[in-house]
């Protein structure tokens, strides 16, 4: 189906059926369709039309408050596997009252958004299975962050030290050993959660009944903290995003911040961020092959390796940038340390790709070491499955849904920068184990090469890389949005502005935080043995997740 | 003869074993905390309530950590262990002494047969669970209230852990002074009146003490604690192969138990915060805390957060600080030298400091209740 037929599908289906309680609403994108529901409670009808229109996730739902009009606006948008079309839905509940049905029953992939928009927006949701804080201690009661109005000191008013109590009455956990059942909690500090996580199990014998993720352990509050930073500012926030993939993330804020502002990329920039992107994502890749080996059990090998090659990568990153983790290196406008910066020279290139034909005899050593090792296949085959339509619904994206046999790739759907003028594979799985993750990433980084070298040789050799913005042009009104596929998922940033120099509200999309919610469905009738593995295949990275 | 030569060398080797074994107990017993030789005093007991939970993932377990499982769970472990004890009777068994082969064979093979009986009746007799007792029910607070309240035993038990924390709890209830404060002395070097001792003493701690810091700066342990980014480049990038901390004998223990040096690296949360000052109490002195990164010194980006701790000296004591966002692996390996340089130092200081403290509170808790 074509855009244009499916957005006057979508157009068509939702006016009639809703009639007066919702109007359109024109976007600045193209590709997609937008409504203003004027009576929120009648959002699960739209959802329930948009469902039979075939969107695939809710990926993002936010709140804006706006004080001077005593609403918070709540912002839906909606995503396809086939087509580049996405629906937003905008709707405003009161500020004193914010109540709405929940999305949740119709929708599973809703539940950690609304819980989100609940946790620091205070919106209630009417209907949701489990409504409670997430990133805030459950029993939080002094306010909402994210409300214009908020005092933050308020949050030195929590009995923060008062810990055993606080956490355990959440997940409802008897004090008294019930008949086998018992409770585990695995992290904050353990080797197998990769950061600053927790998973709260309940057991039978070494069979998992039932497990709750526990986020908020690093949560710094960068959604607050950017209100009151200029855009420039904000992206190094962006680069602490997440500590294994900075460049994906600068890309997603500054296309949003360009989405924003209107701002022209020069052409060369837009294909040198290609191969940043890339590198960066072979970087991530490579980080968690070592983490998921060392969680395996293989330490001295598989661990060792991945990251041998990780650090000839990052020295190019770093002779280009300057620095080895955080790059702030995709700026607004281009790419470039200085304003005025003109170049990175081509000896740069030449040793990129010496390093690439380096990397793919290693690839096949990685292959060696674990494809061809019986006791790899034995713990990753069968373990942690989520497959088909079920990885879908629970809201899954990037390598997990691939894993899944689910074709669906932001690079691919709705091309961003030049990807439409490159030609690569879209690796996808058949079981949805531990097993088809590892299998794609590995695929991805192979693909990622690929990405690179083309670039190398198509993209234009002079030029300018960065254009330059005057400090008074770097204000904007309206929305900005950027939407990339990140090393772990369909990354989004959304911007509102407000006419001045910071940001109004800034909503960034983790996918770990999605794909960690999915280990309530995952670890289901798992064994206490493969949590390892499972956990490490969704590739975690924390600071990310809680933002 | 040859029968006779044999067993006289494994009956050397089993008096050797025995022996080790005695002189191991017997030599800890002396230098241990208590004994006359002590020496580190302070490495095994901490004061901290936090020391005594059960595990170190940062949480505090509630309810109880231990409970009976399902005895499928223990058959394949039962039968490992009984079939590997089993061995060198075994070993011994093969070798063919040809007077006595029947006879050794019918006694190992009675006593297998008995041993698997035996097993067996243990396993059906038993039920369906095996129940491992509960021997760390006593948490910390009720030995205090315990203590509180008169009962001797407690009293005992607690002051062996903490002389500190028994003033705050009304000690006017306790009607008799106990006699366990008169075999409590207190420490002090300079009085021992035996010569032999002190001399021995003065041996043993120059010489253990010299091999204690040398081992501790040598081979610093630091646990594998990831808050956040920069966890990806101390411990994980100098811990491969282009930075290999290991040649600085630097090895990641999972638990900070055995940890020496921890690094605390990211933004340390609210919500994180009691969980790490867990996981400082739970460390064995000496113990040293390295402020990784911008964040942990102070805040860094996130400075102003309203969930975000502005520096984690407000938390727990930082002896080293090391600044960068995040600090490159070059840092780390001279913080190692650094490390080397100040410990002993900062480890004798230390110990005076403690020893005072200790000597300071007994006195003073024995005025108190004397009183």
């Amino acid at each position: 189906m074509s855009v244009e037929k499916i957005i006057e599908e979508t157009n068509q289906e939702i006016t009639s059926n809703l009639g007066a309680d919702v109007e359109k609403k024109e976007l600045k994108w193209p590709n997609h369709v937008g409504f203003r529901l004027i009576n929120p409670n009648k959002i699960t009808d739209v959802i329930k039309i948009l469902k039979k229109l075939g969107y695939a996730q809710p990926v993002l739902i936010t709140g804006v408050d706006k004080p001077e009009e005593n609403a918070i606006e709540l912002v839906y948008k909606f995503n396809r596997i086939d087509s580049p079309v996405m629906a937003w839905i905008y709707t405003s509940v009161p500020r004193d009252n914010p109540r709405l049905p929940s999305i949740t029953p119709l929708w599973k992939a809703a539940f950690p958004h609304e819980l989100e928009v609940y946790d620091l927006m205070g919106v209630i949701f009417d209907g949701i299975p489990d409504l409670r804080h997430v990133f805030l201690p459950w029993d939080w009661d002094l306010g909402f962050p994210l409300r214009k109005d908020w005092d933050p000191n308020l949050a030195k008013k929590y009995p923060w030290w008062e810990q055993v109590s606080n956490y355990y009455d959440a997940f409802a956990i008897p004090e008294e050993e019930v008949d086998d059942i018992y409770y585990v909690s695995i992290g904050p500090q353990h080797p197998a959660v990769h950061g600053s996580f927790r998973v709260i199990l309940k057991l039978r014998g070494d069979t998992i009944l039932e497990a709750w993720p526990d986020f908020g352990w690093i949560h710094r509050g960068i959604e607050k903290l950017a209100e009151n930073k200029t855009y420039e500012q904000i992206l190094i926030y962006t680069d602490r995003l997440c500590y294994a993939s900075s460049l994906t993330w600068n890309l997603t804020y500054v296309l949003a911040v360009e989405d924003l502002l209107n701002v022209e990329v020069p052409e060369r920039a837009q294909w040198f961020r290609v191969i940043l992107v890339e590198i960066q994502r072979i970087i991530s890749h490579l980080l968690w092959l070592a983490a998921l080996s060392g969680d395996l059990g293989t330490f001295h090998s598989m661990f060792l390796y991945p990251l041998r090659e990780r650090e000839k990568f990052l020295d190019l990153l770093e002779k280009a940038s300057g620095a080895r983790l955080t790059y702030s290196y995709i700026k607004i406008g281009g790419v470039g340390i200085f304003k005025h910066a003109e170049d990175v020279p081509e000896t740069w290139f030449n040793e990129l790709k010496d390093v690439l034909r380096d990397f793919r005899g290693k690839i096949r050593e990685y292959l060696d070491m674990t494809a061809s090792n019986e006791t790899f296949h034995i713990r990753t085959k069968g373990i942690g499955i989520l497959k088909g339509r079920a990885a879908i619904e629970a809201g899954a994206t990037g390598p997990v849904l691939r894993a899944a046999g689910i074709k669906y790739d932001v690079r691919k759907v709705a091309p961003y920068l030049v990807y439409d003028q490159i030609g690569f594979e879209i690796p996808v799985g058949k079981n949805g184990d531990v097993y088809d993750r590892w299998w794609v990433r590995i695929n991805e980084i192979i693909q990622s090469t690929h990405i690179i070298e083309q670039v190398i040789d198509e993209m234009p050799k002079q030029g300018p890389l960065r254009t330059k913005i005057p400090p008074a042009k770097l204000r904007g009104t309206g929305e900005g949005f950027g939407r990339t596929e990140d090393p772990r998922g369909e990354a989004v940033i959304y911007i509102v502005g407000n006419g001045t120099n910071k940001p109004y509200r800034i909503h960034i999309r983790s996918p770990t935080y999605i794909n960690l919610s999915l280990l309530h469905f995952i670890l289901r009738k798992a064994k206490l043995a493969d949590i390892a593995a499972i956990v490490g295949s969704l590739d975690p990275c924390m600071a990310e997740v809680d933002r | 003869m040859i029968l006779t030569s044999d067993y006289v060398i494994l009956g050397i080797f089993v008096l050797f074993m025995i022996g080790a074994m005695i002189a191991a107990i017997i030599l800890w017993k002396l230098i241990a905390s208590g004994g006359p030789f002590e020496i580190f005093s302070k490495r095994s007991i901490t004061p901290e309530p936090y020391k005594r939970a059960s595990y170190e993932c940062g949480e505090v377990p509630i309810g109880k950590t231990r409970f009976s499982f399902d005895i499928e769970y223990y058959v394949f472990p039962l039968i490992f262990i009984v079939f590997d004890t089993f061995t060198p009777f075994l070993l011994l068994w093969a070798v063919i002494y040809s007077p006595y082969e029947q006879i050794l064979n019918l006694f190992f093979v009675g006593l297998l047969i008995f041993l698997f009986i035996g097993m067996m009746i243990a396993i059906i007799k038993d039920g369906k669970k095996l129940v491992i007792p509960d021997y760390q029910k006593k948490a910390f607070l009720e030995l205090i209230e315990r203590s509180a309240e008169g009962d001797e035993e407690a009293l005992e038990e607690f002051l062996r852990i903490e002389p500190l924390t028994i003033i705050k709890k009304e000690p006017a209830k306790v009607d008799k002074v106990p006699d366990v404060l008169e075999r409590i002395k207190p420490i002090d070097y300079a009085t021992e009146t035996n010569i032999i001792i002190r001399w021995i003493r003065g041996i043993l701690k120059k010489l253990l003490g010299w091999l204690f810091r040398w081992g501790l700066a040598k081979s610093p342990w630091i646990p594998h604690l990831g808050i956040k980014c920069c966890a990806l480049e101390i411990p994980m990038a100098v811990g491969v192969s282009r930075f290999d901390m290991e040649r600085w004998g630097i090895i990641p223990p999972a638990s900070p138990r055995q940890a020496d040096v921890m690094i605390v690296n990211g933004p340390v949360t609210l919500k994180w915060a009691p969980r790490l000052k867990a996981l400082y109490d739970q460390m064995a002195e000496p113990k040293f805390v390295v402020a990784l990164g911008e964040c942990a010194i102070i805040g860094g980006p996130f400075k102003g957060s309203y969930s975000v701790l502005e520096g984690i000296n407000k938390v727990i004591p930082v002896d080293f600080y090391l600044p960068g966002c995040p600090p490159r692996p070059e840092m780390f390996l001279d913080l190692v030298m650094e490390y080397r340089k100040r410990m002993p130092v900062e480890i004798e200081e230390r110990r005076k400091r403690i020893v005072e403290a200790r000597n300071e509170v007994i006195s003073v808790l024995k005025k108190v209740l004397t009183e």
